[in-house]
Order: structure tokens, then C-alpha cells, then sequence
């Protein structure tokens, strides 16, 4: 009997493995989803890929306008403060949605042929990693514009961009699992998405949050992600361990958990389509 | 003979909300309600088949019967909810010819894009590239937009994809009329070549014609449960016995 390409449905292996090891084949699958949602997307509109850089970039514009004056004694070169900022925070909510988005397209594909429904939420991450290295163009600019110190810290920059994939990846791998039964659940995300926001020192300095809302700061996986890629980039050193520490716990337990759970449910989807 | 497919009691459960709910809110009063009954259905009760390898299988039945699920718990698609499937060997599923293309993406990156779905790599399919497209008669519009194609030519690169490699089981759901008459020839030309290299074959179709000059061995499937398995003629009979009497409680 051939042992290549054998299926067995009762495979008794836990979950995790089980859709770590469907991926293998389908490995080419992922850049081509994420180049094919590259290109798709911006196929059409005028500025291209040129639109990735400029949204953040106006967006920034628009609030070292407001806030500049604001905080400006506080922060020193405000543009690239909250750039990093809205980098990292665009980095979490376009992944997360655009797994929604995936999955739900993917559905139709998984109801008539087999592939590892995880290549659509990994898509997502892969989608968004691309978008970052393209910012990084306008930042480095920037920097050299407002005379921010480019110091030897910034080649610690990989390790928070990971550490977000993963947490991204966890959150939306979640999203996308229940977003396919319930279609308000992205209402609500965005609900969240946009109290977390504020929430978040991205576009004011930490020091002005009262004292009796430091503990969200403290467990705010957003806010340690940022220190760790905004020490390095804007103040141009290592971020503190601690930071480092709970970045990585959150990052890779909801990565985890994300993966658990997605995997548990990856039978039902084709039953949905 | 050794088993390529073998299912051992395989059941298979839909689950239809009575009212499908679609949001959170709706579920929460439901829970709170005490009201959450999902009518279950089961699409397949039972079902104990073991192919060999090269069989050319025919599956009837009437509509709802469950022969796409059937084919689809085969394909890997979508898994018993109990029981066990097994099957050795990769099965090319013409269930959904053209699943994962893209209508802004060319035919060329069409081609990538759906053997990726498939289960391809890159590097493999850059190597049957020209075969493919040769197949489909489409070398003068490869590099145009899928928008820009019409129905017929998106059946032929479908099946171009779906089929340039051999696979040891291949499953024909009601696709067989694809393209043009002359098309049609070439896919039957090629589904004989696989028959004769040893490919199994799993053929659904509601034509008694199709199923007698292409099959050795024919299923009738019937709310879920094989009604008969064994040869064609006998099969076909009991088809059109169900049949007429379907009609009969009707008239
Ligand atoms: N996604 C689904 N959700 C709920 N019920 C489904 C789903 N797909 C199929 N069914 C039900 O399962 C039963 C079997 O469907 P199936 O598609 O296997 O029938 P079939 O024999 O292929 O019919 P046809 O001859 O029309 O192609 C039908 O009663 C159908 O209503
Ligand atoms: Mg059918």
C-alpha cells in the first residue's frame, strides 16, 4: 500500500500538531495569498502601493497637527513618536480584521476542496508584516528628517515585529473562528479596537495617564509591545526586560491559545460554507 | 484486492439552527431562553464502502441523497462526524473546478494560485507550466485578466489544473459538461488515459447512460444509507424502481 498522501479521519493526534503538520503541503500557499491580497487590493486605485505609506503618514500628519503643541515639551520629535505608535496599532487591527476577512472568503473554498483553513489567518499576519517593512520607508525618512538618533538598538526592532505577528495572529485566529457562526462579532471588535486605541500611549505620553488606570497600562500587551519597538527606534535603546517579558508572555500564550482554538474548530467551517 | 478508499460506518451531521443565528446578540436571548435546539440532519447514516484500486465507481441517486457529501468526506472536505475514512493516495476532487481563482489575477497567475490551493509548489508547477495551458487552448490569453474570460474557457483552465497530474482517485461530481463539444472529447480522452494507468474513479450522475458506459460497479444511495452496491445493471434497475415509486406517492 502506497504510505504517500495517506488520510485517515481518525488520527488521533492533538490538534495543535495535527494543523501544524496539514500546513506542510500548503507552504507555498501563504505568499501567494499575501501577494495576491497586495495586489488586488490596490490593482485599482490610483496611488497603488504607494496608499499603504501614505495612510499612516497622513494620519500622523493629522495628529502632530492637533497634539504637537500639546505635548510637544513632553515629546521631543512627536512625528516619529506616533508613528511608531500607529504602526504598531495598525499593525494589530488590520491583521485581526483582515483574518475575519480571509477566513470568510476562505469558507467557500473549504466547502469543496481540502486545505488547511489556517493559511487564511496566517495570510493575514503575512499581509500585514509586508505593509510594516513598506512604513519603515516613510519612518526612516523621517528620522533623518527630525535628526532622531539611529542608534545600533534598532537592529532589536525584528523581535517586537514578531512578537506582534504572533499576537496578532492569536487574536485573530480566535476572531476569525467566531466570526464565522456570529456576523456582529467584527462590530463589536471595532467597538474594542477603537476603545483600545485610546487606551494606548500612542498619540500622548505615558506619564499624563491618572494613577488609577495604570493597571490597564500594566497589562496592556499593546502598550509593552510599543515600548519595546519605540525604545529603540525613537529613543534609540534597549527596552527595559520587564517590557520584554510580558510582551513575549502575551504574545506567544494568545498565540497559542489562538491556535488551539482555530484548530478545534477548523472541522466546522466547510460545514458553514 | 487492496483498498484505496475504505469507510467503516461513516455518519455525517449538519447542523441546521432552525433559525439560522447569525449573531451574538440573538444566541445570548436564545441561551437565556433556554431555546438553542439545532435541527440536526443527518446527511449520511452508515456508510460502510470499500473501493479498490482502478475501480471505476458509479454513485446514483436522487437529489439529496447524499452523494456530494459522500464524495466530499472522500475529498477530505468535510470529516464523518462518525465513523472512520480512510483513503490512500491523493484524490483530485472536481467538485469545485476553478476553486481559488480570481477574477483581477491573470490566467498565468490563476494557474499558480489555484495548483496552490491544490497543494502544489511553485517550483512544480513552474516545471508543468506549458502543459497546462497547452491543454486548456489558452496560450493567446494567458496573461489576460480572468475577468475577461468567458464561462467555457474558465471550465477548461479549471480542469487543466485540476488534472494535469495523475491522481490515484478522481472524483467527477456532475462536471463532465465542460466546454465546448470538442473540449468535452479531450476530458473524456484524458479521464480514459487515467482509467487505464490504474486511477480510480468515482463518477456521480444522474444519467443512467453515463454511469453504464463508464462503470463497473454502481451505488444507489438513498437518504443517506446505500440502498444497493454492486453491479450496474442491477443498480440502475433499482434506481428507476425508487424513481417510479417516488412518482407514484406524488400522482
Ligand atoms: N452545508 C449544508 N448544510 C446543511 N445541509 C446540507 C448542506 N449541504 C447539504 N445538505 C443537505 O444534505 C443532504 C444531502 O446533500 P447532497 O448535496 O449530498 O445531495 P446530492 O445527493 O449530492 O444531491 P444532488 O443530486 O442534488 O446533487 C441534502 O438534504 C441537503 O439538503
Ligand atoms: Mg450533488
Amino acid at each position: 500500500m502506497s504510505s504517500k498522501a495517506f488520510y485517515d479521519s481518525a488520527t488521533l493526534r492533538s490538534p495543535i500538531v495535527d494543523s501544524l503538520v496539514e500546513l506542510g503541503r500548503f507552504r507555498d500557499l501563504i505568499p501567494m495569498l499575501v501577494n495576491l491580497s497586495i495586489t488586488v487590493r490596490y490593482k485599482r486605485s490610483l496611488l497603488g502601493v504607494g496608499w499603504t505609506l501614505f495612510n499612516p503618514l497622513l494620519h500622523m500628519a493629522v495628529l502632530t497637527v492637533a497634539f504637537a503643541t500639546l505635548f510637544g515639551d513632553r515629546i521631543p520629535r512627536y512625528p516619529v513618536y506616533v508613528l511608531t505608535g500607529l504602526m504598531v496599532f495598525d499593525f494589530f487591527r488590520q491583521t485581526t480584521t483582515f483574518a475575519v476577512n480571509q477566513l470568510t472568503w476562505g469558507t467557500g473554498l473549504l466547502g469543496r476542496i481540502y486545505l488547511p483553513a489556517a493559511v487564511f489567518p496566517l495570510s493575514a499576519v503575512g499581509t500585514s508584516v509586508v505593509h510594516f517593512g513598506l512604513t519603515l520607508v516613510p519612518l526612516l525618512a523621517i528620522m533623518a528628517l527630525l535628526k532622531n538618533p539611529f542608534s545600533w538598538a534598532l537592529i532589536f526592532v525584528p523581535l517586537p515585529v514578531l512578537l506582534l505577528s504572533l499576537l496578532s495572529l492569536g487574536f485573530g485566529l480566535i476572531l476569525a473562528a467566531l466570526a464565522i457562526s456570529f456576523n456582529d462579532l467584527v462590530n463589536m471588535w471595532d467597538v474594542l479596537l477603537h476603545a483600545w486605541y485610546f487606551l494606548t500611549p500612542i498619540m500622548y505620553p505615558e506619564a499624563i495617564i491618572p494613577a488609577q488606570a495604570r493597571w490597564f497600562l500594566a497589562v496592556n500587551p499593546l502598550h509593552h509591545l510599543l515600548v519595546c519597538l519605540r525604545d529603540p527606534i525613537y529613543l534609540g535603546k534597549l527596552p527595559d526586560l520587564h517590557h520584554v517579558l510580558v510582551a513575549t508572555l502575551w504574545s506567544v500564550g494568545v498565540a497559542l491559545l489562538g491556535w488551539w482554538f482555530f484548530s478545534l474548530r477548523r472541522f466546522e467551517f466547510a460545514l458553514q460554507a | 484486492m487492496e483498498p484505496i478508499i475504505l469507510l467503516e460506518d461513516v455518519w455525517l451531521r449538519y447542523r441546521v439552527p432552525e433559525e439560522r443565528i447569525r449573531s451574538i446578540k440573538e444566541y445570548a436571548i436564545r441561551r437565556l431562553k433556554g431555546n438553542l435546539a439545532m435541527q440536526q440532519f443527518w446527511a449520511l447514516r452508515g456508510v460502510n464502502l470499500e473501493v479498490a484500486k482502478g475501480e471505476v465507481l458509479g454513485i446514483m441517486g436522487r437529489n439529496g441523497a447524499g452523494k456530494t457529501t459522500l464524495m466530499k468526506v472522500i475529498a477530505r472536505v468535510l470529516r464523518p462526524t462518525r465513523g472512520r475514512a480512510r483513503v490512500w493516495g491523493h484524490v483530485a476532487p472536481l467538485l469545485g473546478l476553478g476553486a481559488g481563482f480570481h477574477d483581477e489575477l491573470t490566467g498565468r497567475e490563476n494557474i499558480f494560485l489555484a495548483s496552490a490551493i491544490l497543494g502544489f509548489s511553485r517550483q512544480d508547477v513552474a516545471r508543468r507550466f506549458d502543459r497546462i495551458v497547452a491543454f486548456a487552448e489558452l496560450e493567446e490569453f494567458i496573461d489576460r485578466p480572468l475577468r475577461t474570460y468567458s464561462s467555457g474557457m474558465r471550465a477548461r483552465l479549471g480542469f487543466a489544473v485540476a488534472t494535469d497530474v495523475a491522481p490515484e482517485v478522481l472524483i467527477l461530481d456532475e462536471v463532465l459538461a465542460v466546454g465546448d463539444a470538442a473540449f468535452q472529447e479531450k476530458c473524456h480522452a484524458r479521464i480514459n488515459q487515467f482509467r487505464n494507468d490504474g486511477t480510480t474513479v468515482l463518477v456521480v450522475s444522474h444519467q443512467a447512460s453515463t454511469i453504464r458506459s463508464l462503470c463497473s460497479r454502481a451505488l444507489l444511495l438513498d437518504h443517506g444509507q446505500i440502498a444497493f452496491d454492486g453491479p450496474v445493471p442491477d443498480a440502475i434497475q433499482r434506481y428507476n424502481q425508487i424513481f417510479n415509486a417516488a412518482l407514484g406517492l406524488q400522482g
